[in-house]
């Protein structure tokens, strides 16, 4: 950015920095890549970083960028891992975590109003001073925000309870690339001075449609009542056959597993864990409501268990320890160098099907997975050649990444967590042809000069187009399937 | 073995989840991600693993970020990968300080020490000043044998603020019969300002001097008032040194619990009423594991109604004193220490510390914030309410 216009920038009133200190900090998400990929994701580095404190400091800023054509990219916690929070052609990061009010909360209709940047674990915390709680949040519920979890569709803990974030917004403010200010009803359609938006435009949008600065958001009072559970499957298939069932358990709220070799690393990285063989799979089942309803849901397992009898439960204290680490399932890193994760989801009704065929892949994985609501489970594959330290070791884990999605995408999954920049090839698989061209057309009308979040899916760089990028990854495979066959053990 | 392998392995475990910020007292300070420690770490971790074209400089600015942290140790309560923290940015500093990046405030604040053999920029001679106003029947600097010695610190020996403390344990030891001493002008700072400045050497030089000085007491338990002094002599000097005390060390709230569970100190109620509320201080709480201790001897004193603010144990919230950062950037640490006075003036009108920094911080805190809060330290409480010895009365006046 010329010296003019940082100049000009810096005389807009809001807190800003644009030294290459501070900037190189905002070129990352949680996703590590090797330095030898910068040649490729050039850009990501901003020229400067603007923290505005509230929806009139963010609209100065979209006249600014709007008057000069300048990329803007929206940051929340920057937790996303697919660059959707990583600029990709320089320009602007608004980081939104200045714009942290958290409101009055409407006792009567269970709503919070909150600004964009709050936090969850934040949000959670005045809440639960006032005896009350959220109805669901991410697992980066430390440090994501609320309008980066909405823009991605967030599913996590408490939404197989209570659905995606999506439904438990009723309101949010936007302002648009255009500097307008709008409130979009989770129903129905706005009338801008663009032409007419509705809810859905923003909800996956990843920062490419505007910047939500105001949300208003559904929330509950602290359950009367909890049971926690920890059960020990022989196997997947043994887990894979209730998985159903536990789902449709009375007041259930969360559901995680992790196999065998997941404890193993868990070992390997210094905690207490079960005894267990590498086919085993554990999982963490959680209840919250009110007393009878709880009630029911605990009959409902004993049930369960009388019924199969191969299902051993362990006890409490073990339960409660696993499910206070829900949110900490990282903390396997301790056992070796890098964690690049193949983070999809598969129907709930395919789960079986999709392990059973992932257990013929020959190289060793860990996975933990959540049910996220009835029909959908999330799951999370840990191997051991993903290593950002090393060029070759992460480019030999490339396929094996695209190998668990591709699987899943096949049986009707998808990757987890938005499109962003990094899950462009998967696109097609992610939104359907007329989705993506109603969003480029509703891009082109509402974002004229293209500023808001630009060279993500819909305008990738060369090799992540999708038939680019897997006719690479078919010419890498025989290599890597040899690398990950020598090296691919823990 | 590599250079910086223990800070590399701590580095590495890092997933940039961002976790460690949102609580970190300096981070939400400053507010740009360069000063949190997910930035901290991951400038560090492309300094060391880093590969040309990319790697990255050490800096100057790096280093005035990775100051600006109270060594709280907040960080490694939040890390999802459970990051060894506050250890390695101990590490780091000291990595910075060989790299050969010098801040010149970082430079004075050692400098005054290493001169003074204290923080305070004063004679080392004056240290057992506060003795003075103690009122003690024995003068426990003329001591030359003892069961205890009570290592006062800078902090209570030289700050007004923080000089009651060392008189109120001194009494409260003194109380209970127990052959004590303190070191008086042989005292040296413990050198926990140097660790924590990076400057590992300057701080075994102290050391070195006070473990030769201690000896001489064979004393079987070292008691400190402040936190600070008390791991360092209980885990640094141990690590430093490559020895192990051949004496206990013990802070001394928990040296106080001992005494009134053995019944050694008679307390009488005090007039009033007092409702009070705990502030954790971090090196005490989160990194040193006393939690028990100080709330224990609260519900124990009369008179004395406890309320647990809701931020207290290992989310307890810092004052903003510690890791060098009142000396090093005073108005950030001024900005933390009224946000916890104000937070804590919410819950009760006094605020109960086991730290004399952090007694002195929230003290000027409060003022500063313009909150009613009272800031006690919890062995002034136990020496305010010590029975005291009836005085023999004094003949009336002769009427006129």
């Amino acid at each position: 950015m010329k010296r003019e216009l940082l100049d000009e920038l810096m005389g807009l009133g809001v807190d800003v920095v644009s030294t290459p200190f501070e900037c190189q900090f905002y070129g990352f998400d949680v996703t590590p890549l090797p330095k030898e990929t910068s040649w490729v994701f050039r850009g990501t580095t901003p020229d400067a970083v603007l923290r505005p404190k509230n929806t009139e400091e963010v609209v100065k800023i979209m006249d600014f960028a709007n008057k000069h054509k300048i990329p803007v990219c929206p940051r929340g916690g920057g937790t996303s891992g697919y660059y959707q929070s990583v600029p990709r052609s320089k320009g602007i990061v608004i980081e939104t975590l200045a714009l942290n009010n958290i409101s009055e909360l409407d006792e009567k209709e269970g709503i919070i109003s909150v600004s964009g940047g709050v936090i969850w674990s934040q949000l959670d915390w005045e809440l639960k001073k006032k005896g009350w709680t959220l109805k669901t949040y991410p697992t980066s519920y430390k440090s994501s925000t609320v309008a980066g979890w909405i823009q991605t569709e967030g599913l996590g803990v408490g939404s197989l309870a209570f659905g995606s974030i999506k439904k438990l917004i009723k309101e949010i403010e936007v302002v648009l690339p255009s500097g307008e200010v709008v409130w979009v009803p989770n129903e129905g359609l706005v009338e801008t001075k663009s032409g007419n938006l509705k809810f859905e435009d923003f909800i996956k949008s990843e920062g490419m449609m505007g910047i939500i600065t105001s949300v208003k958001l559904e929330v509950r009072r602290l359950p009367e009542s909890t049971a926690t559970y920890l059960l020990k499957f022989k196997d997947k298939n043994d887990f894979a056959l209730v998985s159903s069932r536990l789902a449709e358990v009375s007041s259930i709220f969360f559901i995680e597993f992790v196999n065998g070799s997941y404890m193993d690393l868990l070992v390997q990285s210094g905690y207490h864990t079960p005894k267990h063989s590498k086919e085993e799979v554990f999982a963490v089942i959680r209840l919250e409501g009110g007393k009878s309803d709880v009630g029911k849901g605990e009959k409902e397992i004993a049930a369960l268990l009388a019924e199969h009898t191969e299902i051993a439960q362990l006890p409490q204290e073990e339960a409660e320890e696993e499910y206070g680490y829900r949110l900490k399932y990282f903390r396997i890193k301790n056992a070796y160098s890098s964690v690049t994760p193949a983070d999809l989801s598969v129907p709930l009704s395919n789960l079986g099907q999709y392990l059973d065929k992932v257990s013929r892949f020959r190289f060793e994985f860990a996975y933990k997975g959540e049910i996220l609501t009835k029909e959908q489970c999330g799951l999370m594959f840990f191997y051991v050649l993903a290593n950002e330290l090393s060029f070759v070791r992460f480019m030999s884990a490339a396929p094996y990444q695209m190998e668990f999605i591709l699987s899943a995408m096949k049986m009707g999954g998808s990757p987890n967590g938005g499109i962003g920049l990094l899950n462009t090839p998967y696109v097609f698989g992610l939104r359907t042809q007329s989705e993506r061209e109603a969003f480029i057309q509703k891009k082109e009308t509402f974002d004229q000069n293209w500023i808001m979040n630009p060279g993500k899916w819909t305008d990738p760089p060369f090799f992540l187009r999708p038939s680019i990028y897997f006719s690479g990854m078919k010419l890498l495979e025989p290599v890597c399937w040899l690398v990950g066959g020598i090296v691919g053990r823990w | 073995m590599k250079k910086y392998a223990a800070i590399e392995k701590q580095v590495r475990k890092c997933i940039q989840c961002g976790s460690c910020r949102v609580e970190c007292p300096t981070g939400d300070d400053v507010g740009w991600i360069s000063c949190s420690p997910r930035a901290k770490v991951l400038f560090i971790r492309d300094f060391l693993l880093g590969r040309k074209p990319t790697k990255v400089k050490m800096s100057e600015e790096f280093a005035r970020r990775l100051f600006q942290c109270t060594l709280c140790g907040r960080c490694g309560v939040e890390c999802i990968t459970e990051i060894d923290f506050p250890e390695v940015w101990f590490e780091i500093r000291e990595l910075v300080q060989e790299e050969g990046v010098k801040l010149p405030i970082v430079e004075t604040v050692s400098g005054i020490i290493k001169d003074t053999k204290n923080v305070a920029n004063q004679p080392n001679d004056d240290r057992p000043n506060w003795l003075k106003r103690a009122k003690l029947a024995t003068d426990p600097t003329k001591v030359e044998k003892a069961d205890v010695v009570y290592y006062v610190g800078c902090m209570s020996s030289f700050y007004p603020q923080s000089q009651s403390m060392a008189r109120a344990f001194a009494q409260i030891l003194e109380a209970s019969g127990i052959n004590f001493a303190i070191m008086g002008t042989s005292e040296h700072c413990c050198g926990f300002p140097m660790i924590s400045t990076g400057k590992v050497h300057e701080a075994k030089e102290l050391m070195y001097h006070n473990q030769e000085e201690i000896k001489k007491y064979g004393a079987k338990t070292v008691v400190a008032t402040c936190p600070a002094c008390t791991s360092m002599w209980k885990k640094e000097y141990p690590k430093l040194s490559g020895k192990p005390n051949d004496f206990e060390v013990m802070h001394a709230t928990q040296f106080v619990l001992k005494l009134m569970k053995e019944n050694k100190l008679k307390l009488v109620p005090p007039k009033q009423e007092m409702q009070v509320t705990f502030h954790d201080g971090c090196d005490l709480g989160r990194n040193g594991g006393v939690y028990d201790e100080p709330r224990e001897i609260l519900k124990m004193l009369p008179g004395v109604v406890f309320t647990e603010h809701s931020e207290s144990k290992d989310i307890s919230v810092c004052c903003g004193a510690g890791g060098d950062l009142l000396m090093t950037n005073p108005e950030m640490a001024d900005r933390i220490g009224q946000k916890r006075a104000k937070s804590l003036s919410e819950v009760a009108p006094v605020a109960v510390t086991c730290c004399p920094s952090c007694k002195k911080q929230l003290k000027d805190a409060a003022k500063h914030a313009e909150v009613k809060l009272d800031t006690k330290d919890l062995l002034e409480m136990v020496a305010d309410m010590l029975e005291k010895p009836e005085k023999p009365e004094k003949p009336e006046k002769a009427e006129a």
